[in-house]
């Protein structure tokens, strides 16, 4: 399969004197996959997805996203980032019809909000288009980051911890949500995430990373068949995969966690 | 709370409220009337017959209250435009804004009352001095505000805009502007209410129009129910520019209407 996203040696670090941010990265998506980032707070796994959407540059290494170096553009690549980050001063419709807007070269208005509004569709989100983002709740702000992402039908999703700060039930809902959009529209993903339960249960490959400096200590493929259902979590399989991911995650602590 | 006078809910509850705070007052002031001669503070009826007494000479009160109108409003516009490119510079370049905030502060730490004099030499007795004394103190809280706007401007929304391939004009109009606003509105507020201030101010310093001038004048001949009607208009011109900037705020922010503040 055709890989997406390249990250050859990539080494960033924020001022010269600290530990590098990141260290000798290198990762690949192949094109439909689905991949978590999993690490602890703090191991540049935000960083790395910053980088690989073109609002960083690092010291040395590179990258690619359809094999070419320059920032790729919301219609081939996306983000949804944490806290949602929407414009407050922006409807519901008008904050997912932004990236259409930006940088556009002719398409009409009644073209971008009918793409606006089959994205809002997409995401389950009916009658809040005229809403303003205060006056919606943290799991359907993320959802209209979410069809902010997909409006342009970019190919590749980057999910920068999408659902930290939702409560769990709301999080299984998006879970739910993302397998769903995954198999309509079979866009590649790459999700930072802190939580190894969710890395497990949506991911195809699990890449742990470790911290000071931020490194990746290896990867676990997850073979769980699709379509993937909230009880599955609750199997041998699901839990000697969480497992797996634990230990590896050890690994990154060193010695002085052991006792 | 602050930005509404009469809500939606409740207006006719604070349209009562208001008028029997205003009867309350006007009872209470009259009863003090009567124990101080009218020169000393005239009642409100002494007010109201001096009032009818401008009114007879036709456009004499209407002159000088559209004077100080013209003066206030046309030196708040001046000093905006003034303050509103500045502050975009100063919150790009921290480097010059090390450099010109310190003449800032000392330029603003003269009282108004001291320069004003001056201004009235230098641009003389007519309607330009008191502009420009109006729009200096009207300068000083949207430039501040307005820096500071600009400052807070989320840098992950930035960012985001970036990578949505956003070009420079773009982040300008559709990200730096909104969020400068709310900020900015707070300075705008002030600098509205404070070029009144320098109007008077202005026209104290030498005039021979405008409320403030009538003010001086009154105090010259000891006529203080004309006092009382130079204040009370002013004291109406504050009012009508405070529902002005919360007309434009309604307007250019709709998306605050109901969110908590």
């Amino acid at each position: 399969m055709n890989k997406v996203i390249e990250v050859k040696d990539v080494t960033l670090a924020f001022s010269p004197d600290c530990q590098p941010e990141l260290a000798g990265i290198n990762l690949e998506v192949r094109e439909g996959e689905f991949v978590c980032l999993l690490g602890p707070s703090g191991c540049g796994k935000s960083t790395l997805l910053r980088l690989i959407a073109g609002a960083l540059t690092p010291d040395a290494g590179e990258i690619r996203v359809f094999g070419q170096k320059k920032i790729p553009g919301w219609q081939r690549l996306s983000l949804v980032p944490q806290d949602s980050l929407l414009l407050p001063w922006r409807t519901v419709l008008e904050n997912v019809v932004l990236p259409l807007e930006l940088g556009n070269t002719g398409t009409g208005q009644e073209e971008m909000l009918r793409k606006a509004r089959a994205a809002l569709n997409l995401v389950n989100l009916w009658g809040v288009e005229d809403k303003y983002p205060h006056q919606l709740s943290g799991g359907m702000r993320q959802r209209v980051a979410l069809a902010r992402a997909l409006v342009g039908e970019a190919r590749v999703l980057l999910l920068d911890e999408p659902f930290a700060a939702l409560d769990a039930i709301m999080r299984d809902q998006l879970h739910l949500e993302i397998l769903r959009i995954r198999s309509e529209t079979q866009f590649t993903g790459l999700m930072v995430t802190h939580n190894i339960f969710e890395a497990v249960f949506l991911a195809d490959r699990i890449v742990v990373m470790g911290e000071k400096p931020g490194r990746i200590l290896g990867e676990i493929k997850v073979d769980l068949a699709y379509p993937r259902n909230l009880k599955i979590r609750s199997t041998p399989v699901f839990a000697g995969l969480v497992g797996a991911v634990q230990d590896l995650l050890e690994q990154g602590w060193g010695g002085n966690h052991e006792a | 709370m602050k930005h509404k006078i009469l809500g939606r809910r409740g207006g006719y509850e604070r349209l009562l409220t208001l008028f029997l705070l205003g009867l309350i007052t006007l009872l209470l002031w009259s009863a003090l009337a009567s124990f101080y001669p009218s020169y000393i503070l005239p009642s409100p009826l002494e007010v109201w017959a001096r009032f009818q007494e401008l009114i007879a000479k036709r456009g004499l009160l209407a002159q000088h209250f559209l004077v100080t109108l013209f003066e206030a409003f046309a030196g708040f516009l001046l000093g905006t435009a003034a303050a509103l490119p500045l502050s975009y510079l100063l919150a790009r370049h921290p480097r010059l804004d090390q450099l010109i905030t310190p003449l800032v502060v000392a330029i603003q730490a003269i009282p108004i009352v001291a320069l004003a004099p001056l201004l009235v030499i230098w641009f003389g007795f007519g309607l330009t001095s008191k502009v420009l004394i109006a729009a200096l103190v009207a300068f000083f809280p949207v430039l501040t505000n307005g820096v500071v706007g600009l400052r807070e401007t989320d840098p992950r929304l930035k960012e985001l805009l970036v990578i949505m391939g956003a070009r420079k004009r773009e982040i300008f109009f559709k990200l730096e502007v909104p969020s400068v606003l709310p900020v900015l509105f707070g300075g705008l507020r002030i600098g509205l209410t404070l070029s009144v201030i320098g109007a008077v101010v202005g026209e104290f310093s030498g005039a021979g129009k405008g409320l403030g001038y009538l003010v001086y004048f009154a105090r010259g001949v000891f006529d203080t129910p004309l006092i009382f009607v130079a204040l009370i208009f002013l004291a109406a011109m504050g009012v009508g520019f405070y529902l002005f900037i919360s007309f434009l705020e309604k307007v250019l922010m709709p998306w605050k209407d109901g969110e908590e503040r």
